[in-house]
């Protein structure tokens, strides 16, 4: 190889990326162009110097606690818990399982009963925090 | 106890488990943000925020990779995409040189240490971008396909950004030899 590889090839080859072929190539090219070794070498230079750069301690005290992961835990025990008294509540207002489907939206207001209309109107306000707090937490 | 035991740990809900994950890495992570950021305040919010993420994500870790690779290459991401206001960013640039936390003062590493903020700060004149790959490759030898999935780009392009961020160093460090 007579004439200098390009210059990423070359600094390719200090890395080892290339085939063996090309490998050789460059290496044979290398004993006769100064120019190309000057250029290998301050590259292998910089990358040593950065190797070479000391680790530096973090500062005392940089860290805070980490949250409990029993926060997650609490949230969903907490609106678990809220559902089941909503349940229970629209179980107690004589709304009926099929009726349920209503609260979530499968199933139009007109066709519920008159007790469970009475109860999804009571609920609404309720059923609209719980939508809100569960969308932010999302 | 290894680092893939104790995310195990960690997730089954025991937090001391990540605290000895945060002593064993936090010089780690710090020394590659303030390597990237050149500025140590900036670095330790970004230490701060690297471990908040990664405990938050816990649950993603792939455990048949190592946690250095994976802590390190979000820590970097972090860095790669941490914005400050010009102000802020003028400020740090200026105080890049001198940020270079004391070691002890012996005679004979005077000229080491003054090397070590020459290249900090020529370093610090790159684009984040290939700071970010020098560092990770050559810092923390880091393979090519790790760096690549950390900053989402096809590794023919980490190539070419340690290729450029070399070469710019070289030619920079020519320059100031005269």
């Amino acid at each position: 190889m007579n004439t200098c590889p390009h210059e990423e090839v070359l600094h390719a080859y200090t890395e080892g990326w290339l085939d063996a072929e090309s490998q050789q190539a460059i290496e044979a090219h290398l004993t006769v162009c100064h120019e190309c070794q000057r250029r290998v070498a301050g590259w292998q230079a910089v990358s040593e110097a950065i190797r070479g750069l000391p680790r530096i301690p973090a500062p005392g005290g940089t860290l805070q606690p980490m949250p409990t992961p029993h926060h997650e835990w609490r949230l969903v025990l907490a609106l678990s818990a809220c559902l089941a008294g909503i349940a229970a509540w629209l179980w107690l207002a004589g709304v009926s399982p099929p009726e349920l489907n209503h609260f979530v939206g499968w199933t139009p207001y007109s066709t519920l009963s008159e007790s469970a209309q009475q109860a999804a109107e009571k609920l609404q306000p309720f059923w609209h925090t719980l939508r809100e707090v569960l969308k932010w937490k999302a | 106890m290894s680092d893939a035991q104790l995310v195990q740990r960690c997730l089954q809900g025991d937090t001391t488990a990540f605290d000895t994950l945060v002593e064993r890495y936090r010089d780690r992570v710090f020394s590659l943000a303030f390597r990237i950021l050149g500025d140590p305040t900036w670095a330790e919010d970004l230490t701060q925020e690297a471990f908040l993420r990664a405990y938050t994500r816990l649950a993603l870790y792939d455990a048949t990779k190592p946690f250095s690779t994976w802590l390190l290459c979000l820590a970097a991401r972090l860095c790669l995409n941490a914005r400050r206001d010009r102000q802020q960013e003028q400020a740090q640039l200026e105080r890049a040189s001198k940020a270079m936390p004391s070691p002890p003062t012996v005679e004979e590493y005077l000229y080491e240490r003054e090397r070590q903020r020459t290249l900090q700060r020529l370093l610090m004149r790159l684009p984040r971008t290939q700071r970010v790959a020098l560092l990770l490759y050559y810092y923390e030898q880091m393979p090519l396909s790790a760096i690549a999935e950390a900053l989402h780009v096809p590794e023919g392009t980490v190539k070419t950004w340690l290729y450029r961020g070399r070469e710019s160093l070289r030619r920079w460090i020519e320059e100031e030899l005269g």
